[in-house]
């Protein structure tokens, strides 16, 4: 297992294709918290997350040969096929917990609390930057999990995505643009949440 | 730097880059400094950008259950199980598949023997066969070149009416008809043509026959016959007889095989 760690996710994943369940188990514990965290992102359902990374790695599993190393690295792809359930796990059962129901429990349980005005802003905060994000647009909200929230390249988010780099860089300029409105429309209700991002911002 | 050049430029960093962009691009800065409109938008970039991280932050640290390893653990050893070779489907259809090439392998062996029967009966047809259709070289000869005592009356040049059937040999057995012809450009003056059996043994002219041609057994498998016919005389002299040769002329007229009888 200490051998298998240093290996690349290709060669994990060649491993696990020919039948090694100790090369699954490593790439399935490198890659599978960015994979539940972006469809945790994009559908705000924790539910839909674990359900979506489960049908990630099936994927991987049964359809794994698919894969092709040249056109673009392993976490890339995976992240385009978690895109793809995403969409269908959001198209099929679940449209009423995106828009109205972000994590509040899974932030909330890691929320440290050093004051508690501050952690009742910081509530705020969360929430009002979880229902801007997923108040946005698809296709904007992608751009915006992988490049801000995952810090993937622009040309890694291109492969997953499907586009080019300059379809990435215009959508996430427009993406900011409407996010800075949401986040400024609720600093208008809630002042708390300048401050807090103020606070996080230094 | 002009309100243009700040927002290209901006455009071109990330939102990380530009949150923390204070030393590494002092153009960017000057110009937020001096611009409110351009200094208002980095200042509402950095706002997402803090909020983002707050977010990012506050989900660092979730991963999915250990309920989703145990189920993709389940279906990765299933899978696996799967493309592996499974000795207990290779037990079960191990008997068809014998029985099956214990199957081929009689048939194999009855179209062999079947194969080696019909050879040896068309063999010992085809040499029945051949055995009744010998060769004119070898079958014709002794019927056709058994000594003919005939001495035909041979007619002289010129004279067509001195033919005559002399036919003294004591086996000619068959109806013999005898015609005479007359040539006059080859100088041929009469032949006589016999039928002779076939049955009648005579091996002691055999040698003096020469072939003229190859005979198959199919070509040449009918009955033949022997034409005596006397050779011009020129050169000959008058007194002495005439040179007589004997031709075996198949039903096909074509001459078979000749000697000459004296």
């Amino acid at each position: 297992m200490a051998l298998l760690t240093d290996l690349t996710d290709e060669q994990l994943l060649t491993q696990a294709l020919a039948g090694d369940e100790d090369a699954f188990t490593v790439l399935y514990r490198r890659r599978q918290g960015p994979i539940y965290r972006f469809a945790l992102h994009m559908s705000g359902s924790s539910h839909v997350a674990e359900e979506v990374t489960q049908e990630v790695f099936l994927f991987l599993v049964q359809r794994g040969r698919d894969f092709d190393a040249e056109r673009g690295a392993l976490a890339a792809y995976l992240f385009g096929v978690a895109r793809n359930y995403v969409r269908r796990a959001l198209e099929r059962n679940y449209p009423e917990q995106v828009l109205g129901s972000p994590v509040e429990d899974e932030a909330a349980s890691l929320m440290v609390e050093c004051d508690p005005t501050e952690g009742i802003a910081r509530q705020q905060t969360s929430t009002a930057i979880w229902k801007a994000v997923l108040s946005l647009p698809e296709h904007y909200r992608e751009v915006v999990v992988l490049c801000d929230l995952h810090e993937l390249s622009y040309a890694d988010a291109a492969q997953s995505l499907g586009c080019a780099i300059g379809t990435i860089r215009s959508r996430l300029h427009r993406a900011h643009d409407m996010l800075s409105k949401k986040l400024q429309h609720s600093a208008a209700v809630a002042p708390g949440i300048s401050k807090v991002a103020a606070r996080c911002a230094s | 730097m002009t309100c243009r050049e700040f927002k290209h430029s901006a455009a071109s960093l990330t939102l990380w880059e530009l949150s923390r962009a204070q030393a590494q691009d002092e153009q960017i800065l000057s110009h937020a400094e001096q611009c409110e409109g351009c200094g208002g938008w980095l200042q509402n970039q950095r706002s997402v950008a803090a909020s983002l991280h707050t977010l990012q932050a506050q989900t660092a640290a979730m991963e999915a259950g250990p309920r989703v390893e145990r189920t993709l653990l389940r279906a990765f050893r299933q899978t696996a199980a799967e493309n592996a070779p499974q000795p207990v489907v290779a037990r079960v259809s191990a008997p068809t598949a014998f029985r099956l090439s214990h199957f081929f392998e009689i048939g194999a062996y009855v179209a062999v023997a079947a194969a080696i029967i019909v050879s040896v009966f068309l063999g010992v047809r085809l040499l029945q066969h051949s055995s009744r259709t010998v060769p004119v070289q070898s079958r014709v000869t002794p019927a056709s070149t058994r000594p003919l005592m005939q001495k035909p009356a041979v007619a002289a040049q010129g004279d067509s009416s001195k033919v005559a059937s002399g036919v003294t040999h004591e086996r000619v057995t068959s109806a013999v008809r005898s015609r005479s012809q007359r040539s006059d450009s080859a100088g041929v003056a009469a032949a006589t043509v016999q039928t002779v059996a076939a049955d009648e043994a005579q091996t002691d002219a055999d040698a003096d026959y020469v072939a003229l041609m190859f005979c198959d057994p199919l070509s040449c498998s009918s009955d033949s016959q022997v034409v005596r016919m006397e050779l011009p005389a020129n050169g000959v002299e008058q007194n002495s007889q005439p040179p007589v040769a004997e031709l075996v002329v198949g039903y096909d007229g074509v001459v078979r095989a000749v000697r000459i009888v004296n």
